[in-house]
């Protein structure tokens, strides 16, 4: 199992009131999985990814992250864990708008400190994503679409072993969103990388090998499809 | 690193009117400080330079005369001077030695009565009057004395007694022992030394004044000029260890009153007029980052995800800071060099309050800023220091985001 969530409880406090987000939940992840965390607004599956994805500690219970509890790691341990095991990909892209679409990627590169090869595999990241041509654009040159697929190149350019995507087609069409979900999980078969998704759109779920379902921040049910 | 300098620099560029800005402000306070810092210069260089030389930059007196300076006791008199000038004289960094005598008198046209009208009096060599105190450049009428029972009086005092060159003037002063010594002297010249302090002085030969003293081949001081009168210090110490001067006092202009002090005062008054300015600046450039960090919370925190540490956080913002103050400091310093040329040429009126300065600590009513290329490497690096003051609450607060907070913001 590459990562598992062991009893996690994550409560914020709001003014007065603690809204419970994760209610103790137990869930586990093999490595190759096309997961997708689904359910309405607030049931808490940002929550879980957030929590996965080490961007986030939980209020109790475990993060394990290759058998490891990674809620114990100081600040820059974690920034380390999330800088060579975990890719994101965001709703927004959330490219950096004074870079271009290349130096976006590399930049993923230099904050693992995987500087072997950098060039190459930058460049290797944004063919397989079908912007060879887009390298030397900024973010705001680009379309949606585009943005998105240099989030993947940047999420997949380091080999992480989970890529963690926060409703990526969300801001997408249809067309680019399908598009997207395609090459996602081109990767994941062919790199066996780990993709994780929250999503509440049914043409991601439709895609996805597994999904679970989470309710007011329970798990409500876990399927796993052809 | 060099992707976090790319960043900065390419940042600088996506708020160009706030980037502006926040030059102008460092640019403005770079300004200000080369002029501030000129302008204390001038009282420096010039005004203590000019004390300095009028006191002596190593001097020389008896013992109990330095002890009870102040009621200037002709008593306490260096009885032969020859072996003391010969002997400060011998030292490679000494220019030339002077014997001096100052002494209080009082004074009237010949024609008047005795009245209050007190001024100090001054008997050296002429040299020293030529040479160290550029008297001969300061005549506003007249000219030097050239014979015994020839007198140059200041102009605040030729104009309190009624006097002009040619006149005949009374002075009374005492001898060494206490008995008045009137002296009757022609005025051969007025001169105008820029403020009333200073220009209630008389200057008599020092044949006169060993006269009027009773002090026959001695003074009350020797007076040394120095090469470099920053140096009189390590020059007096050597001279305290030379056989003829050991039973005397010895010391460096900046060792006796008031001068002792000034230094620090000067460093103190320096540090504040740069503390204050670079205070008010980092304020400005304060804002300005701190808006930044707001707009880009998001950002920052995606490349905090991404594992951006903490450190490279803060180090980016510096970069960013730094680039705008390198920029703003440039612009700051030539601003400031321009205008404190300008003021160098045309001086600054430091009004009557300059005239009240006692007259062992002479003020130019004018004065005039020094630019130097100290003044302009350190408005640039307290520029810098601006940038850096106020980009540090900023940076710490952008390494302080964390991603998840970043993301929520994002939304």
């Amino acid at each position: 199992m590459i990562c598992q969530l062991v009893g996690v409880k994550k409560t914020y406090p709001m003014g007065e009131l603690t809204v419970v987000a994760l209610n103790g939940i137990d869930v586990g992840v093999d490595e190759g999985e096309f997961t997708v965390f689904a359910g309405p607004s607030g049931s808490g599956k940002t929550t879980a990814l957030n929590l996965i994805g080490c961007l986030d500690r939980p209020t109790s219970g475990q993060v394990l992250l290759d058998g490891r509890d990674v809620a114990t790691l100081g600040d820059d341990a974690l920034g380390q864990v999330r800088a060579r095991r975990i890719g994101f990909i965001f709703q927004s892209f959330n490219l950096i708008p004074v870079l271009t679409a290349a130096e976006n990627v590399e930049l993923a590169l230099r904050l693992a400190g995987l500087d072997k090869g950098r060039k190459e595999k930058v460049e290797q990241a944004l063919v397989d994503v079908g912007l060879k041509d887009f390298m030397g654009r900024r973010p705001n040159q680009l379309s949606g679409g585009q943005q998105q697929r240099v989030a993947i190149a940047r999420a997949l350019v380091k080999k992480p072993a989970i890529i963690i995507a926060d409703e990526p087609t969300a801001n997408l069409d249809s067309q680019n969103g399908e598009a997207i979900l395609d090459l996602m999980r081109q990767m994941n078969e062919r790199d066996r990388i780990t993709f994780l998704f929250s999503t509440h759109d049914p043409m991601v779920m439709a895609r996805a090998r597994r999904v679970v379902r989470l309710k007011d921040g329970a798990i409500v049910g876990d399927e796993r499809l052809a | 690193m060099e992707l976090l300098v790319t960043m900065a620099v390419r940042n600088l560029g996506r708020n160009r009117r706030r980037t502006a800005l926040t030059a102008l402000t460092v640019a403005l306070g770079t300004a200000l400080l080369t002029v501030a810092l000129s302008m204390v210069n001038g009282i420096v260089l010039t005004t203590l330079e000019k004390a300095a030389g009028q006191a002596g930059h190593v001097r020389v007196v008896d013992v109990e005369y330095a002890r009870r300076e102040q009621l200037m006791p002709l008593s306490e008199n260096l009885p032969d001077t020859a072996p003391i000038v010969a002997a400060l004289s011998a030292d490679p960094d000494v220019l030339a030695a002077f014997p001096h005598i100052a002494m209080g008198v009082t004074g009237c046209l010949e024609s008047a009565e005795i009245g209050e009208k007190f001024a100090l009096l001054h008997g050296a060599p002429t040299a020293y009057y030529t040479d160290v105190l550029h008297l001969d450049a300061s005549l506003s009428a007249g000219a030097m004395p050239t014979a015994e029972d020839e007198v140059l009086l200041g102009r605040a005092f030729a104009e309190d007694i009624g006097a002009g060159v040619g006149s005949t003037v009374i002075l009374l002063g005492q001898t060494q022992d206490g008995s008045p010594a009137p002296a009757r002297l022609r005025v051969a010249g007025l001169v105008d030394l820029g403020s009333r302090t200073q220009n209630r002085q008389l200057w008599v030969s020092m044949e006169k004044a060993r006269w009027m003293a009773d002090i026959e081949g001695g003074a009350t001081e020797v007076l040394a000029q120095v090469r470099d009168y920053r140096a009189s210090g390590a020059v007096a110490a050597r001279l305290r260890s030379h056989r003829a001067l050991s039973t005397y006092d010895v010391h460096a202009w900046d060792e006796r009153s008031p001068f002792d002090e000034i230094g620090g005062v000067l460093g103190t008054i320096k540090s504040v007029v740069a503390g204050i300015i670079v205070f008010i600046t980092g304020l400005g450039v304060l804002n300005t980052m701190l808006m930044s960090v707001l707009e880009r919370t998001g950002e920052i925190g995606v490349m905090r995800a991404f594992g951006l540490r903490r450190r490279d956080t803060i180090v980016l913002f510096f970069i960013e800071a730094i680039a705008i103050a390198g920029l703003g400091g440039l612009g700051g310093v030539a601003l400031g060099a321009a205008g404190a040329t300008i003021l160098g040429r045309v001086g600054i009126h430091l009004g009557e309050g300059a005239s009240k300065m006692p007259a062992t600590l002479p003020i130019n009513e004018t004065m005039y800023p020094q630019l130097t290329a100290e003044v302009l490497v350190t408005g640039f690096l307290l520029g810098l220091l601006m940038a850096v003051v106020g980009a540090l609450l900023p940076a710490i607060r952008a390494s302080r985001i964390q991603p998840v907070d970043a993301m929520r913001h994002r939304r």
